[in-house]
């Protein structure tokens, strides 16, 4: 299997993203907006679009395009109080809408292969992006732990402890809109909406506390990752839809195991 | 149990050892490129079609076993012109042995983008042969004149495919044909039919009310009884259309891919060919 370099770029690759994912995307749960990786994966589409048109570099215009969304959806859920996720549904619809009407505009050919992501056709370039998006993505997290720690738990408390709450949360808007729109054009939208949400939803399962769900959600994310890269392979399989897969069958494991031990409890006190 | 653990070894190294007598593999994107590198190539390669039978190359995306058979391979052939969208992301050492068979082709353009469906247009199928033939000859020199022969062999049966062609296409009066998918202006343009089309690019694009205002009106105001669809894609519009207007619907194959059936029983580029014509001739009002 790795005899062949791409498949070891390939693994690398799920390796460093199947960690940044969950770290980035974590928040995004706790914040119950949890599809808004799927809304800025759609945002990406329509920058393309909006690139392709108007004559621009579709990447940077779709990078932006993935920022200004964040930051949108960021307002609106400020808005909508208790029902953040109204923002993220207004966004995934403008995105979609605007990518739709464009597409009548810029050549079908041109798009597709700015859609086209898969983590088998990496080139040096976008290994080093991926290898360098990682390492600020790891300093971020680890710089800022506990700062975000304390905004989850209470944003007013936080504040008053003397956290930039704002500029906390636009420097994680940011990171989270750059990991979505490079993470989309690497290895494909549905791996990169899935793998932000999945894996921490997995690790919530578990009921521990932040420190392990958040190193729960890494391995969970890493095993889909690199398990699609290693199965697709033997199995001639796509590789992003076995990640997706993969994660989706350990968060049932989970679950089930977690039925059956309640079960289990239960006949043990009855 | 010890003979065979020391047969084991051997076994494994005998699977996985690159066999070296077998044949050299070349690759092929999609149905008319495959057909041309095995007409062209004969037994000097194998060949591998990188989009299964029954698949839309537009819809194609690779898995690990494609990739492989990519770095293996001694060349990759493609039609280009955005039929592959896959060809812009390949690592640079694919992209150095990939050969873009359109190259040089007086391309034409629907609704100014450029009609990628080259491969209908006989005469320029046959320069896509020569393409083949020239860079087969360069990989595998001592066989040059082989691959000239099979060269002018395939233009022998595009000459009689052309012939019959135009015979039938002097029989159909009408002139005219309404697709939902403008795949056919190559071959229209052969033979002097003119194509109604309701999506000018992707056949699964969702049509706009113009478009279709526009085709409600031309299949009325001229006539025309049948409304084409392909195979690989969605035939909802086409059937909507035909419901309309009264007219009935029937199937072309764009060659992009064989169906499952089309296989099976034997078809290919020639047979499939005359049948999109001879439907064509049968849509007479």
């Amino acid at each position: 299997m790795f005899h062949y370099e791409f498949m070891v770029i390939a693994f690398i690759v799920a390796l460093l993203l199947g960690a940044v994912f969950p770290l980035l995307g974590g928040t995004v749960v706790y914040k119950r907006l949890s599809s808004s990786g799927d809304a800025l994966a759609h945002s990406s589409l329509a920058g393309v679009a909006i690139g392709l048109v108007a004559g621009l570099n579709p990447l940077y215009i779709s990078i932006a395009a993935c920022v200004v969304s964040f930051l949108i959806i960021g307002l609106l859920r400020r808005k909508f109080g208790s029902h953040a996720e109204i923002g993220v549904v207004v966004v995934l619809s403008a995105a979609i809408a605007v990518t739709g009407i464009l597409s009548g505009y810029a050549s079908a050919a041109n798009f597709e292969s700015y859609l086209f992501g898969s983590i088998l056709l990496i080139s040096y370039e976008e290994l080093y992006i991926v290898i360098g998006l990682s390492i600020v993505v790891a300093a971020f997290y680890f710089l800022t732990y506990q700062r975000q720690l304390h905004c989850l738990y209470s944003e007013e408390e936080a504040k008053i402890a003397g956290i930039h709450v704002r500029w906390l949360d636009f420097a994680h808007s940011l990171l989270f809109a750059l990991t979505v729109a490079i993470g989309a054009k690497i290895v494909g939208s549905l791996v990169v909406s899935s793998m932000l949400v999945l894996p921490t939803a997995t690790a919530l399962l578990l009921k521990k506390n932040y420190r392990i769900t958040s190193i729960a959600s890494v391995i969970v994310s890493i095993l889909s990752m690199a398990g699609g890269v290693i199965f697709s392979y033997y199995l001639d399989w796509k590789p992003g839809a076995t990640s997706v897969g993969i994660a989706v069958l350990l968060l049932l494991l989970i679950l089930a195991y977690k039925g059956l031990s309640l079960l289990l409890k239960r006949k043990k006190t009855a | 149990m010890k003979r065979l653990l020391l047969l084991l070894p051997s076994l494994l190294l005998a699977s996985c050892a690159p066999s070296g007598n077998a044949k050299p593999t070349i690759v092929a994107s999609f149905y008319p490129i495959s057909f041309l590198a095995s007409s062209i190539a004969g037994d000097k390669y194998d060949v591998v079609c990188l989009t299964p039978s029954g698949a839309e190359p537009h819809d194609f995306e690779l898995t690990p076993k494609n990739v492989t058979t990519l770095y293996d391979s001694k060349a990759i052939f493609v039609n280009g012109l955005g039929m592959e969208s896959w060809v812009d992301s390949l690592q640079e050492s694919l992209k150095e042995k990939t050969v873009t068979l359109s190259d040089g082709l007086p391309t034409k353009t629907i609704d100014s983008r450029i009609d990628p469906h080259v491969w209908l247009d006989t005469r320029l199928y046959e320069k896509m042969a020569e393409n083949m033939a020239t860079s087969l000859a360069k990989l595998d020199p001592s066989n040059v004149q082989f691959y000239r022969d099979n060269c002018a062999t395939f233009s022998k049966k595009m000459a009689d495919l052309r012939e019959y062609c135009h015979k039938i296409a002097d029989a159909f009066e009408d002139k005219v044909i309404a697709v939902n998918h403008a795949a056919y202006g190559y071959m229209c343009n052969e033979y002097g039919i003119e194509q109604l089309y309701i999506n000018s690019i992707s056949p699964d694009e969702e049509p706009t009310q113009k478009a279709i205002e526009d085709i409600l009106k031309a299949v009325e105001e001229r006539g025309i009884d049948t409304i084409f669809f392909e195979e690989l894609a969605s035939d909802a519009v086409a059937q909507k259309i035909a419901k309309e207007t009264g007219a009935k619907t029937e199937s072309l194959n764009p060659l992009e891919g064989l169906t499952a059936k089309e296989e099976r029983e034997g078809m290919d580029y020639f047979s499939i060919y005359r049948q999109n014509m001879d439907k064509i001739a049968r849509s007479k009002p």
